[in-house]
Formats: C-alpha cells, structure tokens, sequence
C-alpha cells in the first residue's frame, strides 16, 4: 500500500483518526511522517499530538526523580515505535527514552532527533550549542591561552630552526601554525575579557 | 581499598569547614561537566565489558596525568562499603544512581576534597567541583581546566548543533550543570518562598529541596540550578544562575528583617527551643535535626549566638546524615533508624557541648 501523502513510498504507519463520528484511515510513510512531525500543520491530520506525547520525556529533574510520561494510549505508544523504529547503534528504543528520559549512545540522537529536538526546544530557550568546542577550547580562559602562548613560543623557535636548516616545507607548516595560534590568542583574550566581565556577577568574590 | 582513607573518613571535607562569612543564606555551590567518549554505548545502555573499557581508558588517562594533583585519591566504587559509598553520597559527589548501582564506576577525588572525576556514572566522565558560599566563577575555572586537560587525551562525544552529547539530552550542549546550595528561612516562615520563585520562573533557574519527605521541607535548604544547558555559553550559563542567586539572596534577607521585627520573641523562642532540642535530645530523627539545625544556623546569622560557630552547624549537618553516622560509630554497615536517631542525639549533644550556647 503507498503512502496516502507522497503516494511513492510503501506506507509504514496506518492511523486511525476520529474526529466526531467520523472515522479517517491514514497510511503514511516513515518519511512523510517524521517530516509531518517536524514540520507541523498542514495536510489537516495531526498524528497524535506525538509532539506533545513524548514533550515531557525530558522535563523531568536530573537525577531521574521525575514520573515517566505515560503515552496516552497503548495505539499512540505504537505509533511512537513505528515512526522512530530502535536505534540501528545501540539498540535504544523510544520506549526506553520515554521511560528513563536518557538515550543509549550518541548515535540516538539522531535516531530520535525529531523528538529529542522537540524536548530541548522546550527546556531550553534556545536549541543551538554555543558553548565550548573541543579542540579550539574557545570558551576556556585558563589552560587553552596559556597553553597556546607555549606552542606558540615553540614553534616560533622551531620555524627559525627550520629556516636555518633550509627545510623549507617545514618552515612552511609551521608558519601556517603559527598564524593559526596567533588569530587563537588574539581570540581567546578578548574573549576571555568579555567573559570576565559576563561571568563577574556571578556571585564571585 | 583501605576503608580508612582520608577522604571517607567522616570529617569535614576542607572546602566546607572553610569559615564562611556568618549571616549569609548561601552555604555552598558546585559546578559539574558531564561529558562521553566518541563511539562508545553510554553507561544506562552498555554492557559491563563495554563499561569496563571506557573505565580502564579514561582511568589510564587519569592515572598518566597529573590531573587534580598530589594525594588525590582514587576509589573503585563497587570495591567500596555502603557506608563509604555513602559519605560520597551525602557529599554530593556521587549521585543516589551511582550509590546503589556503582559497577565499574570509579572516582578520583582531589586532596583538598573539593574536587573530583566520576568515570561511569550517568555519563563517562563527570567534573565537579565544590565551594562553600557562591563562587561559580571559581569552580567554572576548575572544571574548565580539567576538562581541557582531560579532552587532550580523550576524544568526546560532539556534535556542533547539539553540542556535547550526553546520556540525557537536558544535559546536552554545554553538559554543564551548577548549582547554588541557599539556607532560606525566613522565606519558608513568612511563606514566600513560592511567591519567589514563581517570580523565578521566567529565569530559566530550576529550584528544588534538599530535604523533604515529600510533603514538608526539613532544614529550609533549597539548591538553586541551571535550567538551560544548550543555547547558551558557560559563562552566560553561570551568570544567569549568579544573578539569580543574589536576587533570592536579597529577598531572603529582606524576609530575615521583616520576620525578625514583626514578632522578635516568637522568633528567638523558636530558634531557643531548636537549640534546646539539639542540645538536650537522646533520640533524634532526622527531619527534626535538620529543621533544628536551620532554625539555630538563623540564630546565629542573627547574632544570637556568640559562642556556637556555623561551622560547627555545617558539620553536624553533614554527620547526622545516615551514612556518616555510621562511620563514625565505626560500623561498614547501614545503622537502623532507631540506632541512628540514638546517634545523632549523642553526636549533636557533644558537637554543641562546652560551647557556651546563648549569649
């Protein structure tokens, strides 16, 4: 059977909707149903509020204190399975998301990337990691700066070396280096300034 | 793994015994960084194998560096008794998870007591650090510099959207999560607290209870946290958060007068009679301790009590959790409630005797 809305691919989800007396079948497609899911309204048919279903997986305190969200019915928890089959990584269903609010491996939240997004945009103001990167360590105002004045120094040392030695295609990467950890440090002290001064009130002495 | 250590001895760690400034409700705060490693089943879904895999990784990295420095302390946590799990417990270094269930959880503690690395527990890797009074600038630097020690040898799980992937995805992003430790009497007594923080609400600060049994608060102790882990940096992250604490701070304060003027003897009957009940008891449950032990650490702030030091309340705080009470009965095992309530009165009486009491 196709699916009733993109009519190409095989249908995977059948649906039963009732709204008064009359009763809807929908056959959709994993595709068009998680894309319906992210995308909201539209097509007149809303499958389950699954939004809502799975929203408060993860409002629940840290520590796991929390009730485990209940589907509102056993169809709706089906649904939930059908449109985010198990994780293929770890094996982590929705299922065990919903009931401990946590996920199994870093694969999961891209098997469950639809509803995880959902949750964090619910927690959290904003669903966009602006914090510290590992690697360029942008956001550190100790180690990182410390670390790269260093190799810079280092490598200031080791280019004149190079250049002495006439090895050339060193000399080369360590210039490329070395301006990579200059623009770091120009970077990380100015942003370690404005830090300083966001993170001043934060009750520090 | 010597039971005797130094750090589950039931003493005060060094960071909580520090003399903090009296007549402030801020007791104490900490910052934690959760991170996982790159390829690896989290903890709540892996294998013991798998588990001991990343415990041996990040473990050998621990070991090989220099990380929280001399005499730090490493403890394997299912080689541990339930009591020494439990003074890690009701130091808030493990959580209640990792105290029931530690297999192949480990944790390396710091000499000072103030900062530690848990491998295993809800995610690979925890940093946390403690300090008594509000400095989140300080313990954001500790974590800060030992994640960056640490994310030179270990390879963590990323992702540029979401951020730092942990086993919660309300942790995800930044995986940071700091909390405020505030003593709030007067607040809970002028029965405002809720008034304040509904008025919260919008501050994106998550405010639970220390200790309740559900129904009622024990010991007016609130923990102030982060909401937000994602969509925000870390230093925004611990502003908001020190912002916050100040204005709940100040209401505190503000309620502290107000009680205090409005019916001075009811008050300092009240915090008298808690005095004379952790001062005269032989059996002490523990609600009641914690309730009374509020009410005097408020006398104190209020200058009523010139000889009783609140460092001495901070401590009888931690001892007459059942864990520590224990210990220094000298029992490995769990005591019963009525053993534990007979042992806290005993503790109680001889921490507050030949203090001088009222002035």
């Amino acid at each position: 059977m196709l699916c009733d809305w993109c009519k190409k691919n095989e249908a995977a989800i059948h649906i039963q909707q009732i709204t008064g007396s009359e009763k809807k079948l929908l056959h959709i497609c994993h595709e068009c149903a998680a894309g319906k899911f992210k995308f909201g309204a539209g097509a007149g048919f809303n499958p389950l509020e699954l939004a809502e279903l799975f929203y408060d997986i993860l409002s629940r305190k840290p520590g796991g204190a929390g009730r485990a969200a209940e589907p509102d019915s056993d169809a709706a928890a089906e649904i939930g399975r059908q449109l985010f089959p198990p994780c293929p990584c770890c094996g982590w269903t929705i299922d065990k998301l919903r009931e401990t609010g946590r996920v199994g491996c870093a694969d999961c939240y891209k098997s469950f990337r639809v509803v995880i997004d959902g949750a964090l945009a619910d927690i959290n103001s904003r669903g966009h990691h602006t914090g510290k990167i590992p690697g360029t360590m942008i956001s550190d105002s100790d180690g990182v700066l410390r670390d790269s004045r260093w190799e810079l120094a280092e490598a200031v040392v080791r280019l004149n070396e190079a250049v002495a030695g006439e090895d050339f295609e060193r000399a080369a990467v360590l210039r490329d280096r070395i301006g990579i950890l200059r623009k770091r440090i120009a970077v990380l002290e100015k942003s370690d300034s404005e830090k300083e001064a966001a993170i001043g009130n934060a009750g520090d002495e | 793994m010597p039971a005797t250590n130094n750090s589950l001895e039931p003493r005060v760690p060094g960071w909580l015994s520090e003399s903090g400034r009296t007549g402030t409700p801020a007791v104490c705060s900490w910052v934690r960084l959760s991170r996982n490693l790159k390829g690896a089943l989290f903890p709540g879904c892996a294998e013991k194998v798998q588990l001991e895999a990343v415990r041996k990784t990040i473990s050998s990295v621990l070991r090989k560096t220099a990380i929280l420095g001399r005499g730090r302390f490493f403890y394997v946590l299912d080689e541990l008794s339930p009591s020494d799990r439990g003074i890690l417990r009701e130091r808030h270094m493990i959580s209640p998870e990792l105290f029931r269930d530690p297999e192949e959880a480990e944790i390396v503690i710091n000499a000072a007591g103030d900062t530690a690395v848990t491998v295993n527990g809800r995610d690979h890797l925890a940093m946390q650090s403690f300090a008594s009074g509000v400095h989140l600038k300080k313990l954001w630097r500790r974590v800060n510099l030992l994640d960056n020690h640490l994310g030179r040898h270990l390879e963590y799980a990323f992702d540029p959207e979401l951020g730092y992937l942990t086993a919660s995805p309300a942790d995800a992003g930044t995986g940071l999560r700091a909390g405020v430790m505030l003593h709030l009497p007067a607040l809970t007594l002028s029965g405002k607290l809720t008034q304040t923080v509904n008025a919260l609400g919008h501050m994106r600060v998550t405010v639970q209870e220390v200790f309740g049994d559900g129904g009622r608060n024990h010991g007016d102790l609130f923990l102030l946290s982060n909401h937000d882990t994602i969509g925000k940096s870390e230093p925004e992250i611990l502003g908001g958060l020190g912002t916050v604490t100040d204005q709940v701070i100040a209401h505190e304060m503000h309620a502290r007068n107000e009680v205090f003027n409005k019916d001075r003897l009811a008050l300092v009957d009240r915090i008298s009679r808690a005095y004379g009940i952790l001062r005269h008891s032989y059996i002490l449950h523990g609600a009641e301790c914690m309730d009374a032990l509020s009410m005097v650490r408020l006398g104190i702030d209020l200058g009523m009590f010139s000889a009783v030091d609140a460092a001495v309340i901070r401590e009888l705080a931690l001892f007459c959790q059942p864990a520590h009470l224990a210990k220094l009965t000298g029992s490995e095992e769990m005591l019963s409630p009525t053993q534990r309530a007979a042992c806290r009165a005993r503790t109680a009486r001889e921490r507050l005797s030949g203090l001088g009491g009222e002035s």
